[in-house]
């Protein structure tokens, strides 16, 4: 149990600003014991894209080169790697380079640095992609925006291939070669994608030129290879074949509906998720109609009843055109690892569901924010220090079911989100049961009035020398034992930023209180309403 | 515990419409074994009262003040002050303003015939008592709506003590609830040979009483009529009323009005010291939890309302929302009444039928609630359609 007072930035136009709350929202998580997914394209994945061992290092004209042997993974333009291990050339661990040209064995990068001759050295280049690979901003996550999306995760964007060396095509099976170049696709995430071929111009292979929609499909790789499947085109087996000419484009596909599946690439150290389909060579980053730049986390729980029911928490870290922070939510028992909450009850499946947007970006400023939790529960108010009138701040709680004692349970996680969102479908307020799976699935996506289950009163409630608190109650199907994560009180019982102590299954709890922003309409459409998160 | 159910008018036109409706509430009481407090005078006898309270279609009970019980009305110059009653004509009046009389002064009951300013209106009220200490005491006013007195009306107060002029409250460290009216508004026009409407009671002998008048009337175009009230002791976390205090354990009771247009009142007292009560503020939320559970149909129907829980097999059983007392803490809940999700209007499919009994646990035993939707589809707070009544009954 722990609690952790942070501030967090409320504006997403410059990567800074955006990492001041996005960043610090993650740190929140894993402070209190949450841990990474393991998703890939995650910002809080805790893998890695690919590995290779160090040689080599050369720098001529602030331009490196790194060779390596035993690598895990293709290197491509544009890649974020980070060295590590060197033992000759110290200098450059901890260093992120951005790939600037590749082959099989060597890597080269800018680096501004006085020239190394040509050396033997040891070390590791991983394959990066995290808060400290970031520049980017994310781009706007307007309605268009496929926030219900399925993540389809291709590894490092590549623009185009080298020129090929050899065709052959077996069993409708064409190999393509790289030879030596490379190809820079990755190699564990690339099956089934789509390369649109052109240039060939060998008389027995011109009819790769013609690609079908969406490309021909990948069917397998090696680092030197490309496999691809012309079975749309049908034709006898053809002997392999040098050649001289011919390229590929890897084929993007997704869309802006709803729904969509898309995929994401990581390019320049940022994760870029495709709204458009069947395209080719457009490099993320020059344009916002093709690619969008997104941030994604998610985190698991990590107790001990996580081993017969987990939460799956995926935080998608947007914002709107006037840079306002949109965290989008989803939650549920099971990922794919690539992103996709695979059993997501009804977060982001019919609308997104965004929290917060209200007031005005405030640039650099930052505001406190609260968070407590644990390695199974979790509790924050975001912005409180934000004070204006139109504070955006937000409080969100998950938490697990209880005993009559008020001792954890696995039967279901109840989740209570109060913002100031009132778009995209979304509202006030949001909860949502999630039961242990095999049990019961999921509750009803609430969404509307009465989504949080305090209970309602108008007054003040001194009496008798006594305040109360009022509980908050997940609705299982029945009521449940009330939250120890959050509460609710009449503002005028409590006070901004007070510690109330309150006794909770016979033990004394103290809470943490906030009356602004979304927090004065917890659980109800009037104002006058304070919320608190449990503060120990 | 038990129930008493019967019918009962939505009219005022006629006495005999009047005193039907009027005199069930009294029955279910005397039924369940509370007292009627035949120390107040001017306690309405219903054997002797002939008047609806349209004998005067347009003046209705003044706002509730200190009554001065006067005996019987006299024209040998004596003065009355607004708040004396008196008796006339085996009836009871209200002066709503005050006079002198006169030799040639109308009685009270003739003063409509005879014109002129209406000193007088007709007063039907009692006070009935439970019969477990502390006592509750319950006013019941029975009149006719605002200026359209052929229209039902209920006053009714709540306190922790009684005179025999018929106010609540009275003595030091005693407490009387506001005057709440159920219905709450303007009347509607209805039928001068009335369809009788279900009036559905439970209760016991004086921890609990409950009452929904003229269910199903909004079906008659009768939209105002379906009304609640109830009032409950406090109850421990086993669920046993307790009456006494014991170390931190402080006993209240708390009451509940609400009827059309989704007005609602709660209130409760708080025994501090044995022979001291405060009261809350009158709360216009009812102290339950709000339900907004995104479905329109309940599970039980194997249908839920597609993307809120779409096919998916989350558990198939509703919730009933309790209510909690607020009376300094969180109060342990009442059985007198609770909520449960209606599904958005009266007309929606809910978790709940309207006008229908559903059986939930509490406390452990499994207790009988009667359902119903219209005029309580807030049952819990203004802008939430949400929430309906559930009324005990068993």
């Amino acid at each position: 149990m722990a609690i952790f007072v942070t501030t967090l930035t409320y504006d997403s136009s410059t990567n800074p600003n955006h990492k001041g709350w996005a960043q610090n929202f993650g740190i929140a998580f894993s402070t209190l014991g949450w841990v990474s997914s393991g998703d890939q394209g995650a910002i809080n994945y805790n893998g890695n894209y690919g590995t290779a061992s160090i040689s080599n290092v050369a720098i001529t004209s602030n331009v490196l080169t790194l060779t390596f042997t035993s690598p895990t993974n293709s290197f491509a333009n544009g890649q974020v790697v980070l060295l590590s291990g060197l033992t000759t050339n110290t200098f450059l661990n901890g260093q992120y380079i951005t790939v600037t040209g590749f082959t099989t064995t060597t890597v080269t990068a800018n680096f501004t640095h006085t020239n190394v001759v040509s050396v033997a050295d040891t070390g590791t280049m991983t394959i990066s992609y995290g808060w400290l690979t970031s520049t980017g901003t994310p781009d706007i996550t307007a309605a268009t925006f496929p926030v219900n999306h399925t993540f389809r995760f291709r590894g490092a964007y590549v623009a185009v291939t080298p020129t090929f060396t050899n065709l052959q095509t077996t069993n409708n099976l064409t190999t393509i070669s790289f030879g030596t170049a490379g190809h820079g696709l990755d190699l564990n995430r690339t099956v089934n994608q789509g390369l649109n071929i052109s240039g060939v111009v060998n008389a027995s292979f011109t009819f790769l030129n013609t690609n079908p929609t969406g490309g021909w499909p990948i069917f397998s790789l090696t680092a030197s290879t490309i496999v691809i499947n012309t079975g749309s085109s049908p034709r006898a087996d053809i002997a392999s074949t040098a050649v001289s000419a011919g390229t590929g484009n890897p084929v993007y596909s997704g869309a802006s509906a709803q729904g969509s599946i898309c995929d994401t690439a990581l390019y320049s150290g940022d994760l870029y998720i495709a709204i458009t389909s069947n395209f080719t060579n457009v490099t993320p980053g020059t344009n916002t109609a093709d690619w969008k730049r997104i941030f994604f986390d998610i985190w698991t729980s990590n107790d001990t009843l996580s081993s017969t029911n987990k939460l799956y928490a995926k935080f998608l870290y947007g914002t709107n055109s006037s840079f306002l922070p949109q965290p989008y939510f989803y939650f549920g028992s099971s990922t794919d690892g690539l992103g996709n909450i695979t059993t997501n009850y009804n977060w982001g499946t019919t609308t997104p569901v965004a929290m917060t947007p209200s007031s005005t970006a405030t640039s650099t400023a930052e505001w406190e924010s609260d968070f407590s939790g644990a390695s199974g529960r979790f509790a924050g108010i975001l912005w409180r220090g934000y004070s204006a009138s139109t504070s955006p701040t937000s409080l969100i709680s998950i938490e697990r079911s209880h005993d009559n004692s008020g001792n954890d349970t696995d039967a279901y996680w109840s989740i209570f989100v109060q913002a100031n969102y009132s778009s995209l479908g979304g509202g006030l307020n949001f909860s949502q049961i999630i039961y242990k799976p095999s049990v019961g699935g999921a509750g009803p996506f609430e969404t509307g009035v009465g989504a949080i289950h305090t209970i309602n009163t108008s007054q003040g409630q001194a009496y008798n020398n006594s305040i109360p608190v009022l509980p908050v109650f997940p609705l299982a199907g029945y009521v449940g034992n009330p939250s120890t994560n959050v509460i609710s009180m009449r503002g005028t019982d409590t006070g901004e930023g007070a510690l109330v102590t309150t006794t909770l299954y016979g033990n004394q709890i103290p809470f943490l209180m906030s009356e602004r922003g979304a927090l004065t309409n917890f659980g109800t459409t009037s104002s006058g309403c304070a919320a608190g998160i449990r503060w120990n | 515990m038990s129930t008493y159910t019967t019918t009962a008018p939505y009219d005022n036109y006629s006495f005999t419409s009047f005193s039907k409706w009027a005199q069930t509430i009294g029955t279910a009481l005397s039924n369940f074994g509370w007292v009627k407090d035949t120390s107040v005078n001017g306690t309405v006898n219903w054997s002797t009262l002939t008047y609806s309270p349209y004998h005067d279609p347009t003046n209705s009970l003044p706002a509730q003040t200190t009554l001065n019980f006067r005996n019987a009305w006299s024209n040998a110059t004596v003065t009355y002050a607004a708040g004396d009653v008196v008796t006339s004509a085996g009836a009871t009046w209200w002066c709503r303003v005050g006079y002198t009389t006169s030799a040639s002064s109308p009685t009270p009951e003739n003063e409509i015939v005879a014109g002129g300013t209406q000193h007088w209106v007709l007063y039907v009220f009692e006070v009935w008592k439970s019969a477990i200490t502390p006592t509750i005491y319950i006013k019941f006013e029975y009149g006719g709506f605002s200026s359209f007195t052929y229209s039902p009306f209920i006053r009714i107060t709540v306190g922790t003590s009684d005179d025999t002029n018929g106010n609540l409250g009275t003595g030091a460290g005693q407490q009387q609830s506001n005057a709440q009216t159920i219905p709450f508004t303007t009347a509607t026009t209805i039928e001068q040979n009335p369809t009788y409407l279900p009036c559905f009671f439970s209760g016991d002998s004086g921890n609990r009483f409950a009452m929904l008048m003229w269910a199903s009337g909004e079906g008659l175009g009768l939209s105002t009529s379906p009304s609640f009230f109830c009032v409950e002791r406090s109850i421990n976390s086993s669920g046993a009323y307790y009456t006494t205090q014991s170390g931190s354990v402080t006993p209240y009771f708390t009451a509940i009005w609400a009827g059309y247009s989704q007005n609602q009142a709660m209130q409760s007292f708080i025994n501090t010291t044995g022979t001291t009560w405060i009261k809350t503020s009158t709360d216009s939320y009812i102290t339950t939890l709000s339900a907004d559970l995104s479905h329109g149909a309940a599970p039980e129907s194997g249908s839920p309302a597609s993307s809120t829980g779409a096919n998916s097999s989350y558990y198939i059983q509703v919730p009933a929302l309790p209510i909690y007392p607020l009376v300094g803490w969180v109060g342990n809940p009442m059985t007198a009444a609770m909520s449960f999700k209606v599904g958005d209007s009266n007309t929606s499919t809910g978790d709940a039928p309207s006008y229908f009994t559903f059986t939930a646990t509490l406390y452990g035993a499994t207790r009988t609630y009667f359902a119903a939707r219209y005029n309580f589809t807030s049952f819990t707070c203004a802008g939430d359609t949400n929430n309906g009544l559930a009324m005990r009954y068993d």
